[in-house]
């Protein structure tokens, strides 16, 4: 039921397996706490591919909210 | 629970399926992992008789009944909330009502789990006199709620909303020790709070977001903006009746 999706259309396959990126449901651990997160993914190996929105924006804002006011 | 005053139109923000999707169905910081830690700290006899005040749609009730074999019963206000509770836990006791004024007789129970219920109360001095009512003496009180690290400044928001009304935690364990209980846990698990508040950033996309599926956009603005300059914590305790006589 997630509003937000960081899942987008990407040239982008995996090196090792060659094969291209799919939607994967994936858990990110960030600063001692567990989050569930859609990204692409490759169906092989598992690689995930970080988007720069997910690395410079989302995670910093949960970063600001993690960190002891 | 957590619960947001909304037009009549609509459900209550713990009826609205997204929270249920971020929760894990238990519509409140920690979900039933929270639950299994401290029941597995209290050690509780099998069959010893258990009211979840609050159970929502049962998910606490099945870990009650399946995983420590208890004799399980559950009071919620939503009519909505027990139809589901009495499908995910058919052999529970269920009733309508609230934490205010249970409908049990006095002493009825061994076990009271109350989880993110006492601040949607409208007056938790009343809501904890009438569940010491239905404890029996040397029974557990188990509260889990979010509490005020801002010594008794809960936000103001646009919106009522339980965090609204969250009290400083020795609010709570003041009153319990005046009434005789003892206090064997008391932890601060703010951690579970941001946690929920994290995921939610990563499911909706900011806190912003979520509180727009509820409202119109500048109710929400404001609700995030209050929401990110409150001190908000979240504490599990475990109370024993008549455990301390001072």
């Amino acid at each position: 039921m997630s509003t937000f999706s960081f899942i987008e259309a990407t040239e982008w396959h995996c090196a090792g397996c060659d094969r291209p990126l799919v939607p994967t449901p994936v858990k990110v651990s960030y600063l001692h706490s567990v989050f569930n997160v859609e990204l692409m993914a490759c169906p092989g190996c598992g690689f995930v591919y970080v988007p720069e929105s997910l690395a410079l924006g989302k995670m910093l804002e949960v970063e600001q909210l993690l960190e002891d006011k | 629970m957590v619960a947001v005053s909304l037009p009549a139109a609509l459900p209550p923000l713990y009826e609205q399926p997204e929270l249920t999707w971020l929760t894990g169905g238990a519509l409140r910081p920690g979900g039933v992992t929270l639950t299994r830690e401290l029941l597995s700290c209290c050690r509780p006899a099998p069959g010893a008789r258990v009211l979840d005040v609050g159970c929502g749609p049962g998910h606490s009730l099945a870990v009650l009944a399946d995983e420590f074999g208890l004799e399980v019963s559950g009071v919620d206000p939503s009519a909505a909330m027990l139809a589901r509770a009495a499908r995910r836990v058919p052999q529970a006791t269920l009733a309508r009502g609230r934490v205010e004024g249970l409908p049990y007789a006095a002493s009825s129970f061994d076990i009271l789990l109350c989880e993110c219920v006492l601040s949607l109360g409208e007056d938790e001095q009343r809501s904890l006199a009438e569940m010491d009512r239905v404890l029996q003496p040397g029974g557990l009180l188990i509260l889990t709620d979010i509490y005020s690290r801002d010594g008794g400044r809960a936000p103001q928001l646009a919106v009522t909303t339980c965090l609204s009304r969250a009290l400083p935690l020795n609010a709570i364990t003041d009153t319990l020790t005046r009434t005789g209980y003892s206090l064997p846990l008391v932890r601060d698990r703010s951690d579970l709070l941001k946690q929920l508040a994290g995921q939610i950033i990563f499911s909706c996309g900011s806190l912003e977001q979520f509180w727009a599926l509820f409202m119109d956009p500048d109710n929400a603005r404001r609700t995030a903006c209050t929401l990110a300059g409150a001190r908000l914590g979240y504490y599990a305790l475990v109370a024993v009746k008549g455990g301390h006589h001072g």
